[in-house]
């Protein structure tokens, strides 16, 4: 059965290409243009990955990644950030966050896809 | 002037005549009140100088100092005018950049949106044709379809051929039957020359019942019947013969007609050969062909896929261009909006300390998510002319 991915950006054209280079690959994707939307679809659907931005609207992808991980079905779900972002202060707030990877954009392809393959739980 | 320079001004002038009456009434013999008189005449005269001289340099002050003050206060005027357009400039340019940059920022987003939506419609038909092509392409395919049609094609052959090896082994009994018919005619000539003999023999015995009379009457009548006989077999040998002839020519006939039938079936069977081994030949290599280009397509949808992935890493300048214009929109917002509070403040209350470049500068490195914007915003703080390198290269991938 497909893996789920999640994708969080609050740039349509980031979401779209996210989503082709997972499709690709087979693996089904669910999308949201912020924190507030993401968290409105984390309704207990399961996802094998979450992959956020980081700067959006309403909420933060650092706060995003906090509050999924106080739901309990979305405790144990690796999540990974994908950003412009590269400073180290950043990163450490992703880390603290509960992130397990911080992938600096713009991505290629097939780093996204190692990155996911290595996240992603059998 | 202080009290020190006035008293010099009035000092200066009449030290000299102070100094000239004391020589005078030390050192000549001038009456002491004659030398009293003069000291006070030219004291008194002097210090007339003096005031007026100190009256005119107060004069020359006062004018000094009234056209100073004239020259600051005009330039005063003209520091707050300039102040009071370059505010107005700033109010009327600004939010005009800010609407210009906002206004890219959309463009770029929609255009770039259509772009994506459009290269993805294009990448996910050629994977539909290359997937197509896969399943077709298959070697195992192309291997049976040759395998299946040689194998029904040679079996029209080797039919063709066993119909041919038939004909022959005909062709070859009714070439033996013709040497039996030799045989059969050999024997019908026995017949005949028996017959011939035994007419001869009964011609002989009626020779021979003539001559003894009345007794051999008897036998006359068994010679001639035994050359009727003779008569009877000489007639069926020559019918014999004559059969023979007529089987012979019917065998040579059907020979002849066996023989051509052979040779057209032997060059039909051949030249279908050769025409089914053609279009095998063609069929394979058609099919191989087929496999080349599928190679080709396969190798080239390698590169496409490659070329998919620089356009997908291509595609996201959009989102560092879109971030980087909403950064400077926001700082440009900012700075217009410290420009109108800083107008409400009387002119009179204005000081420089409204305006902490500093703190500005440092507030607008705050909203930097981009690593060019920063490197930007230092270079430039620093005072370097060139812009700096792209700073984001991306896909620096950490796990945590």
């Amino acid at each position: 059965m497909a893996k789920t991915i999640m994708i969080v950006d609050d740039s349509a054209s980031i979401r779209k290409v996210v989503r082709l280079t997972l499709e690709s690959q087979g693996f089904d994707v669910i999308d949201a243009a912020d924190g507030v939307e993401a968290l409105k679809k984390l309704n207990g659907v399961k996802i094998h990955l979450l992959i956020t931005d980081v700067n959006m609207p309403n909420m933060d992808g650092i706060t995003l990644v906090q509050e999924a991980k106080k739901l309990p079905a979305y405790k144990f779900t690796p999540m990974m950030m994908l950003t412009t972002e590269a400073g180290d202060e950043k990163k450490m707030q992703g880390r603290a966050a509960g992130a397990k990877a911080w992938l600096v954009k713009p991505f290629q392809p097939p780093i996204l896809l190692n990155a996911v393959s290595k996240l992603i739980l059998p | 002037m202080n009290n020190i320079d006035k008293a010099f001004f009035y000092i200066m002038p009449s030290s000299i005549p102070v100094v000239g009456s004391l020589l005078l009434i030390f050192f000549t013999d001038i009456a002491i009140t004659l030398s009293l008189f003069i000291f006070c005449c030219t004291f008194g005269l002097s210090l007339l100088v003096g005031y007026l001289l100190f009256s005119k340099l107060q004069l020359a002050q006062a004018k000094l100092a009234s056209s100073h003050q004239q020259a600051n206060n005009n330039f005063l005027q003209q520091t707050q005018s300039y102040i009071d357009a370059l505010e107005e400039l700033m109010g009327e340019v600004l939010p005009v950049v800010s609407k210009q940059i906002k206004t890219s920022k959309e463009h770029v987003e929609q255009e770039v949106l259509s772009l994506t939506d459009r290269f993805l419609a294009i990448t996910k038909k050629i994977s539909l044709l290359l997937d197509d092509q896969r399943k077709s392409d298959d070697d195992a395919v192309i291997g049976t379809l040759l395998t299946s049609t040689k194998t029904i094609l040679n079996g029209v052959i080797n039919d063709l051929c066993n119909l041919n090896s038939n004909e022959k082994t005909i062709f070859q009994e009714v070439e033996k039957l013709s040497s039996y018919t030799a045989e059969l005619e050999s024997m019908a000539n026995d017949v005949r020359n028996v017959a011939d003999n035994i007419n001869l023999l009964a011609l002989n015995a009626a020779i021979e019942a003539a001559r003894a009379g009345e007794h051999g009457r008897g036998f006359a009548v068994v010679a001639d019947e035994i050359k009727k006989l003779a008569s009877s077999s000489a007639s069926t040998g020559s019918r014999m013969n004559k059969t023979l002839d007529d089987i012979n020519t019917a065998m040579a006939s059907t020979l002849t007609s066996s023989k051509t039938t052979t040779q057209v079936y032997s060059k039909t069977i051949e030249s279908s050969s050769e025409h089914i081994e053609k279009v095998l030949t063609d069929i394979e290599n058609t099919l191989y062909a087929f496999k080349d280009k599928s190679q080709t397509l396969a190798d080239a949808s390698e590169q496409i896929q490659s070329e998919v992935y620089h356009v997908i890493t291509a595609l996201q300048f959009q989102d560092r261009v879109t971030q980087i214009l909403e950064h400077a929109e926001h700082n440009l917002y900012d700075f217009n909006e410290l420009l109108l509070a800083n107008q409400t403040v009387p002119k009179t209350e204005r000081s420089a300390d409204l305006i902490q470049t500093n703190d500005i500068l440092e507030k607008m490195a705050l909203r930097y998510t981009v690593p060019e914007e920063l490197a930007n915003h230092q270079a430039t703080v620093a005072g370097e002319q060139k812009t700096p390198g792209q700073e984001s290269k991306g896909d620096d991938l950490t796990f945590f």
